[in-house]
Order: C-alpha cells, then sequence, then structure tokens
C-alpha cells in the first residue's frame, strides 16, 4: 500500500482537532523513513564510507612525503591500492552492493596508479593520456558491473580527458564546439540511461543518474551558446550555434514530453532563458539591454512555469 | 497528490485512531486545491529561484549601467515598491501561479535595491548593512506565506547571520553561528509535529524553513572546508562549532535507536559505535555537518536534502585534503581508520542489515 503523503498530515494538523501527539505517530507510521529505508541506508552508508574513507586515506598517503617512498615501494603501494579490491570484488559470498562498492573503488584508484607510473618513469605524457589510460582500463569494468555510482565516475573521466586533450593538444579546438560535442556526449550517455529497458536492459537504472546526467549535458550547450554569443558578436553565430541548439531542444521537449520528466523541461527552460538573455544583453546596448533582458527573464520564468504547471495537472490527472 | 488521494490519505490517518477526529473538510480541500494550483515540482521550484537570482543580477546591470545608483534614494524607493508589489502578487488572494512566478522575481530584484539604496547612506559599514539585511528578510519571512519567498528569505537571513558572525568575532563567529543553525535544524525537524501544530502561521512556514536550514548549515561547513591553502598566515583552528555538531549526531542517532533498538544494552553499544566513527571527525566539522544533515533528512524522508547531504560529504571529503591543520600523513591515517571502523561496522551489522 503507498504510503501516505506530507500534504495530508499538514493538512489535517490545521484543519482537523489532531493533536501534536497524533500527529507525531502519523508521520512517523507514514512519512518517516521506515525499518527498510534505514537498512538500506546504513548498508550503504557504511559501505560507501567505509570504502571512500579507505581510497581517499590510501590516496592522500601517496601524497604524503612521496619522495621518501623508494620506486618500487610507490609502484607497489600503488598497486596494492588497486588489486586488492578488485580481487575482493571476485568472492562469491560477499553482497552484489559490496562487490560493486569494491571494483567501483578499485576503478577511482587506477588514475592514481597511471600516475604513480607516469611520475616514476617520466613518461611525458599529458594529463589526458592518464585520464584516458584510466578510462580505457576501467571501461571492462563498467560495462560489466553495470552499476550507476561506476558508470558516473567513468563518464567524468571521458568529459575530462575530452577538455584536457583540448587544452594540451587540440589547441584549435573552438571552446564552443568543444562544449557542444561534451553536450553530445552526455546527452548520448543520458538517453542510454533513461531508455536502458528499451535496450535490452533487465531494470531501468535509478533516477538520479539521468537526472546528474541530463542537466549536465544541457549546461554544456549554454555555455557554448552564451560563449559563442559573447566572445563573437556576429550575427551569424545564431544561425550556426543558437538556432541548432534551440532546435535539439526542440526535438528534446518532445521526447521528456513523452517520458514525462518535468524536471528535464525545467532544465531546458532555465539553458532557453539563459541563452535569449545573453542574445539580448550583447545585441541591445547600454542600459536598455539590462532592462529588456530582466523583463524577459521575468516573463520567462513566469511562462515556464504556467507551462510546467499545466503539464503536472494533467500528468497528475492521468496517474489518477 | 490527487484529491482522491488526499481523501484515502485522510481516511487512513482518522481511521487508524480510537477516537472521531473533527475535520474542517471544506477548508482543507480549499487550502489543498489552493496548493495543488500553486505549488510546482523541485524543478519549477529551482527555475523560479534561478530566475529571480537571473532578472536581479540583469537588474542590478542596468542600475549600473544606467547610473541609477547615483541616487540612493530612488534605489531606496524602488526596491520598496518592488517588495511590495512583490507581496501584493504573492498573496493568496490574488491566486494566481503567474502572479507568484513574478513575486518571486520582483522580490528578488527589489531586495538588493532597497539594500545597496541604503548602503549608499551608510558608506556600506558592513556590519549595518548585514543587520538590515538580517531584518529586511524577517520581515519579508513574516510577510510572505509564498514558500519559495520564505526559502530565499531563511537563506538569506542566515547568510546574513553567517557573514555577522564572521565579521564580528572571524572564524569563531562563523562556527558559532553554523553550530547554532545546526542544533536549530535538529530542534526543526525532531518537532515537525509540533511546529506544525503550533500556530497557522507556523504551519504555512514549515515546509520553507525545512528546505532552507540544511542549506544554511552547509553554507557554513562551506567555509570549514576553505583551509585557505594559498595564505601565508597560520590557519585558525577548525573545531569550534564540532563540540555541537558531534553531540548533536549522537543525539540523532540515541533518538533513532530508541525507536529501533529495544534492548538497552545492545542500543548502548551501538552509540558508542556512533561516537567511535564521528570521533574522527572532530577537527574536520564540514564533514560531520552533512552526516548530521543526512540523518535527519533521510529520517524526515527529505530526499531532496539527502541528495544535497551526499553530495556536500563528497565535497568535504575532497577539500580536507587542503586542512593546513594536520599533515597528510595524519589526514590519511584518519580516514584510513574510519574507513576500516566503517567497513568493520559494515562486516558486523551485515546480516542484521540484509536479513534475507
Amino acid at each position: 500500500m503507498p504510503k501516505i503523503e506530507r500534504p495530508a498530515i499538514r493538512l489535517l494538523a490545521r484543519h482537523s482537532d489532531l493533536d501534536a501527539e497524533d500527529l507525531n505517530v502519523a508521520l512517523h507510521r507514514e512519512v518517516y523513513a521506515d525499518v527498510r529505508d534505514w537498512r538500506w541506508l546504513v548498508r550503504v552508508l557504511l559501505l560507501s564510507l567505509g570504502l571512500g574513507f579507505l581510497a581517499s586515506g590510501i590516496l592522500f598517503f601517496f601524497a604524503f612525503n612521496w619522495q621518501d617512498i623508494p620506486k618500487f615501494g610507490k609502484i607497489a603501494l600503488a598497486a596494492v591500492a588497486v588489486s586488492v579490491p578488485a580481487i575482493l570484488a571476485a568472492i562469491p559470498w560477499l553482497s552484489e552492493l559490496t562487490r560493486k562498492g569494491l571494483l567501483t573503488t578499485a576503478a577511482f584508484l587506477v588514475g592514481p596508479l597511471f600516475g604513480v607510473l607516469g611520475q616514476i618513469y617520466q613518461t611525458g605524457a599529458n594529463a589526458y593520456d592518464l585520464f584516458l589510460g584510466w578510462v580505457v582500463f576501467i571501461l571492462v569494468w563498467v560495462v560489466a558491473m553495470d552499476f550507476a555510482p561506476l558508470w558516473l565516475l567513468w563518464l567524468v573521466l571521458v568529459n575530462t580527458t575530452i577538455t584536457l586533450y583540448a587544452e594540451q593538444v587540440a589547441f584549435d579546438w573552438p571552446f564552443d564546439l568543444l562544449l557542444f560535442g561534451l553536450c553530445a556526449l552526455n546527452l548520448t550517455a543520458a538517453g542510454g540511461f533513461a531508455f536502458a529497458r528499451r535496450f535490452g536492459r533487465g531494470e531501468t537504472y535509478p533516477k538520479w543518474l539521468p537526472r546528474v546526467v541530463f542537466p549536465s549535458a544541457i549546461v554544456c550547450s549554454t555555455i557554448a551558446c552564451v560563449w559563442a554569443i559573447t566572445e563573437s558578436g556576429h550575427t551569424g553565430i545564431f544561425l550556426t550555434r543558437v538556432l541548432p541548439t534551440l532546435l535539439l531542444y526542440a526535438g528534446l521537449v518532445g521526447i521528456c514530453l513523452q517520458r514525462k520528466s518535468l524536471f528535464a523541461l525545467a532544465s531546458i527552460a532555465l539553458s532557453v532563458m539563459v541563452i535569449v538573455s545573453a542574445l539580448l544583453v550583447v545585441n541591445v546596448d547600454d542600459e536598455g539591454g539590462f532592462f529588456l533582458t530582466t523583463l524577459w527573464v521575468m516573463a520567462a520564468t513566469a511562462g515556464s512555469i504556467v507551462g510546467l504547471n499545466h503539464y503536472r495537472k494533467i500528468w497528475r490527472h492521468d496517474e489518477a | 497528490m490527487t484529491k482522491h488521494k488526499l481523501s484515502e490519505d485522510v481516511r487512513t490517518l482518522t481511521d487508524a485512531l480510537p477516537r472521531k477526529v473533527n475535520i474542517d473538510r471544506d477548508a482543507l480541500l480549499a487550502d489543498f486545491e489552493h496548493d495543488e494550483a500553486h505549488e510546482g515540482t523541485l524543478g519549477m521550484k529551482v527555475l523560479s529561484i534561478a530566475g529571480a537570482f537571473l532578472a536581479t543580477i540583469f537588474f542590478m546591470g542596468f542600475v549600473v549601467v544606467g547610473g541609477l545608483y547615483d541616487s540612493p534614494v530612488a534605489m531606496g524607493v524602488l526596491g520598496a515598491l518592488m517588495l511590495t508589489v512583490g507581496w501584493f502578487l504573492a498573496r493568496r488572494e490574488v491566486g494566481s501561479l503567474v502572479a507568484f512566478a513574478f513575486a518571486v522575481s520582483v522580490t528578488g530584484v527589489g531586495f538588493p535595491l532597497v539594500l545597496f539604496g541604503f548602503g549608499e547612506i551608510i558608506q556600506y559599514n558592513e556590519v549595518i548593512l548585514a543587520t538590515l539585511g538580517l531584518l529586511l528578510s524577517l520581515i519579508l519571512f513574516a510577510v510572505h506565506r509564498h514558500k519559495v519567498i520564505n526559502f530565499l528569505t531563511v537563506v538569506t537571513a542566515g547568510g546574513c547571520l553567517l557573514f555577522l558572525g564572521y565579521d564580528v568575532l572571524n572564524s569563531l563567529g562563523i562556527h558559532l553561528a553554523t553550530a547554532a543553525f545546526a542544533a536549530g535544524t535538529v530542534l526543526w525537524y525532531e518537532g515537525e509535529a509540533l511546529l506544525l501544530k503550533s500556530s497557522v502561521f507556523v504551519n504555512d512556514r514549515y515546509e520553507a524553513v525545512r528546505a532552507a536550514l540544511p542549506v544554511v548549515v552547509l553554507t557554513g561547513a562551506y567555509y570549514f572546508s576553505y583551509y585557505r591553502w594559498y595564505s601565508d598566515e597560520l590557519p585558525p583552528p577548525n573545531w569550534y562549532a564540532s563540540v555541537v555538531l558531534i553531540p548533536l549526531t549522537g543525539w540523532v542517532s540515541w533518538r533513532l535507536l530508541e525507536r529501533y533498538v529495544p534492548d538497552r544494552a545492545e542500543r548502548g553499544l551501538y552509540a558508542a559505535g556512533v561516537l567511535t566513527l564521528l570521533l574522527p571527525t572532530f577537527f574536520a566539522p564540514a564533514i560531520c555537518a552533512p552526516i548530521l544533515l543526512l540523518l535527519l533528512t533521510w529520517k524526515v524522508g527529505y530526499r531532496t536534502g539527502s541528495g544535497l547531504s551526499v553530495i556536500a560529504l563528497i565535497y568535504a571529503v575532497s577539500r580536507y585534503y587542503y586542512d593546513l591543520n594536520l599533515t597528510l600523513l595524519h589526514k590519511s591515517v584518519v580516514l584510513m581508520v574510519s574507513g576500516v571502523l566503517f567497513l568493520i561496522a559494515y562486516a558486523l551489522l551485515r546480516k542484521k542489515l540484509d536479513p534475507k
């Protein structure tokens, strides 16, 4: 049976003769976390804090007085830090969550291992090489474990690799095109996570994963457009950067409506608001531009909220 | 939530009680319908806060570029006018979602205008300006019933108090202010039923304050995690807030244990375990604060707050690297020992946590 929602208790507190004790009992029984919720949290918290703190402690240890550790010691420490959790993750009687957590820790520690190797042998590699190696090396674990936090770690590493490559090697890549590329990458990932079941995955990914990745993609496209508008200043930028982005958003809005995702729609609305604001500030001179933009932002916020509320009502009605 | 679900929820709640409950159903339904029509999802609330923030920035740009800051009286009057318009639009009697959205933006723009107008007159005296910001926030909090505006006013008031604490007592001040806010957050969360029933005024504002308090505490925690690693000065002691944060977290844990662990000896053992796990955070209150908030927000089912706490926790651990009060070796040992303790606790509790 679904739990009672908090607004009912809040409204009853106001419009009934229930006393504080009755409300407290109701809150504890119907709204607050129950034994199952606490078990889940404590399990995840102990495991993730345990592995996370241990991995961070090892990382800090490497950073401490690094010069005094002999070369072999450095490599051995880094290799042990990766291999111990990786080996432990193979023990079958450990719970699935524990094994996945252990392998995520191992994947996280692969980076320091590569850093150590690079430092000792003075490979002369760029930082992006390290991240690229990290991305490639843990890919098999990422695919095999298919664990949401591990996917997120991998995606962060891919984004970092591309950004560092642009900074250190591909000097001629325009900043906005780099961000559009990252936007495309993150959108593809968010789509993959959101539509995983259609691609044959047994169960859906946790909701937080696409909710983190999708806005990241929108942030990339927003910064790209704003950068292009403010840096270039010529009108052609609208046709080559802004218009394609808005068309992309139009397509995304269609998908979001289909998936009934208000959160995604809100992030697109915010992005459009920012992009148009940049256009106004750059193209309308002096204080008039700022004033007009203020009005635009206020109107766009109100309009977006009304639109989103419209769909919220429809979808609530459908659910009922 | 639909009207049907509300009716079911009310019936379930009242049926569980041994006595007849008197309900003013018309008033309850009217309130519910108003809330449903005018309160959005989290995304919509974020959008309206971001919109207000952007509108404020652009309007301040207009003020500066247009040279309006030359006349502090004009700024103050315009700001006061905007706050009044915001108050009018946010009234329930106006009742339109568009008006509500405009109210947030107009209030967001009016607030700094009044402050800067007044600031110009008092030559930007920091303490007076922060006190004025605090008072103005409290007045807006008192006159508004709109959740987003109330959220913003509590966050602003909290920010002003943190600033005042820092301005008057430096590091100690911000530690004291954050500890006080953490204690306030615990009381607010633990006393939900009592507060909801206390008055219509508090009932109306309960959720906004519940959402805003963790933001204020995390702002203070952000200061704790800011180790000024580039500074030549000796870093100030970073443990004052822990004197309050650790006992608070212990107390919240104890209240939970009282509920779920009936055996007294076992409960004492768990409490000792919790304190052992918390003690290493004594010199890193930025780590303890999100743990406290995570427990509180999880307990009351405020998942957005839990997500925020987890992000803050990850950030605090990553910032711990730059703490100049301890050597890297000390920090490494503290982290590794804590990690091992957490894993031992997990190994000991594994069967209880996963009865299957």
